[in-house]
Parts: C-alpha cells; structure tokens; sequence
C-alpha cells in the first residue's frame, strides 16, 4: 500500500508544461527513422543508442521530476517502482502504468502500460521487427535511477508493436549504491 | 538579510558551481575551500544521521538529514535532494529558515536554466549566465 505522503498523478501532472502529444511523437519517431540510417538498419545498434540517448535524459529528468513532484526519498525499491508508475509516467508521458509480477527478493518487477504515446500511428516493417522502438524508455529508468543511488537493468519485454497486448518493462534491481568519500585521505 | 556565499555539489563532490556576493575573508584555495565543504556537509551528514534519537532510517534513505547550523558569524542552510544535488547557502546569523527558498532555487533555477541545457554535462562544474541571474534575482526578491 503506497504511503499517504507519495502525491498521486493530477496533482504532479498540472504543474508540468505541455507539448502537443503528436509534436512528440512525430519527433521521437524521426529519431528512430535517423537512427536507423545512420546505422545503416543494423537494429541491434539502433537499440543501443536509444537506450544511450534515453539514459542521458533520465539522468537529467531526475532533477526535474524531483523538483516538481517534491518527493522525498523512497524507503525501497517497491516504493520506488510505484513512484515511477504512478507519478512519473503520468507527469512525463501523462499514462500511469501498474506495477507487476514481483519476484520473491523484491527486486524486480514489471511496468505494465496499456497505452504508450511515443508509438502513436507506428507499425514496424518485417526487417524491423527485433527494434526495441521504446527502448529510450529503459535507457531513461536506468539513468533516472543511478542518480538516486539504485543501478538498474531496464529491458522492453512486452511491445505492442510485435504484436503484444501491452507494453511491458521489466526493471531488476542490480545493487543500492553507497554514498561514499570521494576524496582520497591524504590529499 | 545578508548572503554571503552559495555552492552547489553532487554526490561525488564535485563543487558545480560557487557563487559569491560578499565573502570579506578572502579564500586562499579556492580547490581546498570547496574540498573542506563537501567534506564537513557529508561527515556533518553522516553524524547527524548516527545520533538520530528517533527511529532510525532503512539503509536506503538516510531519513534525517541536517538543515542548517548557526555560527555566531554565519548561518549555513543545506538542501539535499534524492538525486545527489545539494545547495550550501551562506547567510548572517539572523537569518530564518530558507528551506523553502533552496528548494525554490533548486526547482526554477537550477532546473530550469542548468539541467535542461543541453551543453551542461551532469557532473561538471558549469557557467551559466541564465543560471547566475535568475539566482541573483531569486535573491533580491527574498530580500
């Protein structure tokens, strides 16, 4: 049951400036089709540089999500997972996703999404059909989360553009990274 | 209100940038300065933190986190956020509480000017005009 204190999407989502929602989608999908030129269709390339463009803009989306929603730090990865589902998704891409199938340990889970504006008016061609087209996504949970001390491994399991009935990420917990001196004693 | 000096760090300690309006003690080194900083924030951080009467933290969050310290000549305010930014304001001893304030520079000045510029490189000091002034007019409308 998440705490009472976690503010929950409308409230988070007012704040935040709006762009129109085909503005970003035809912008996300132009960088999919360069990317795939520039890499002259090798898809497991293309797939690599998303998830690089997508963690450099979670480790900068942090700050920004921290600055509007003011949530205080997340006790533990359960918390987290929901905060990311729940006020997260919904301030950046104005969905909210579920949170699903955690194992035993609790450190891993599913983000389940029904709906996902970056795949608006997509369909992926045959000789696509491996392309992890949300894969900035993943690169975005991975980089948003290092810079709170949590190393994820972030991967696009469910897609609805391969013919799924969802869009499924499944986040795992790596390791909580330890505030330490960064300074050598004796300098 | 008199405001003396103002750092932003991250959590590798790296000083991201220094802001002064009037510092009369002259800093001999300028690396040092910024070291001995980061370095009392993250021990007064971890000591605070050890003397917790109240119920203790889990191991992800250090749920107590220290505020401010009060000298008879200054008074040092500190905002952490869960990312790793921290901001470090200098002002004279009468000064209130500028919790709100900090996090008001955080949210519209730093965010805003500095971390949705393409050309700041997270974990580098950076310059930015924009950043400077919109902080310097934070500052006078406190005033």
């Amino acid at each position: 049951m998440p705490p009472a204190r976690i503010p929950t999407g409308p409230v988070t989502f007012s704040p935040v400036e709006k762009i129109n929602a085909e503005l970003f989608t035809l912008t996300y999908g132009s960088i999919v089709r360069q990317l795939l030129i520039d890499y002259e269709d090798n898809v497991e390339s293309v797939n690599v540089q998303l998830e690089k463009m997508g963690y450099n803009i979670g480790v900068r989306l942090i700050d920004e999500f921290l600055a509007k929603s003011s949530c205080s730090r997340c006790n533990d990865f359960r918390e987290t997972a929901d905060v990311i589902a729940k006020v997260g998704l919904k301030m950046f891409l104005g969905v909210s996703a579920s949170v699903t199938n955690w194992n035993a340990e609790g450190t891993e889970c599913s983000l389940v999404m029904e709906d996902n504006p970056m795949v608006d008016f997509v369909e992926l061609p045959e000789q696509y059909k491996n392309l992890s087209y949300c894969n900035m996504l993943c690169g975005v949970f991975r980089g948003a989360l290092e810079m709170v001390n949590m190393k994820v491994e972030s991967t696009c399991v469910r897609d609805m553009l391969r013919g799924h009935d969802a869009y499924e990420f499944r986040l795992r917990l790596l390791e909580v990274l330890q505030d330490e001196y960064p300074f050598k004693d004796d300098e | 209100m008199t405001y003396y000096a103002f750092y932003i760090f991250n959590r590798q300690g790296v000083c991201l940038h220094y802001q002064e309006w009037s510092r009369p003690r002259t800093v001999r080194n300028e690396m040092d300065d910024r070291k001995m900083m980061f370095g009392l924030l993250f021990s007064l951080k971890a000591f605070v933190n050890k003397l917790d009467p109240t119920s203790g933290g889990s191991e992800m969050s250090g749920q107590c986190s220290f505020q401010s310290f009060r000298t008879n000549k200054y008074k040092l305010h500190y905002l952490e956020n869960p990312s790793g930014i921290s901001l470090v304001l200098m002002t004279d001893p009468l000064t209130g509480d500028l919790r709100e304030f900090l996090r008001h520079v955080y949210s519209t000045c730093f965010t805003e000017c500095v971390v949705k510029n393409p050309f700041y490189q997270p974990g580098q000091p950076f310059t930015s005009d924009q950043f400077a002034s919109a902080l310097n007019k934070a500052v006078r409308t406190h005033l």
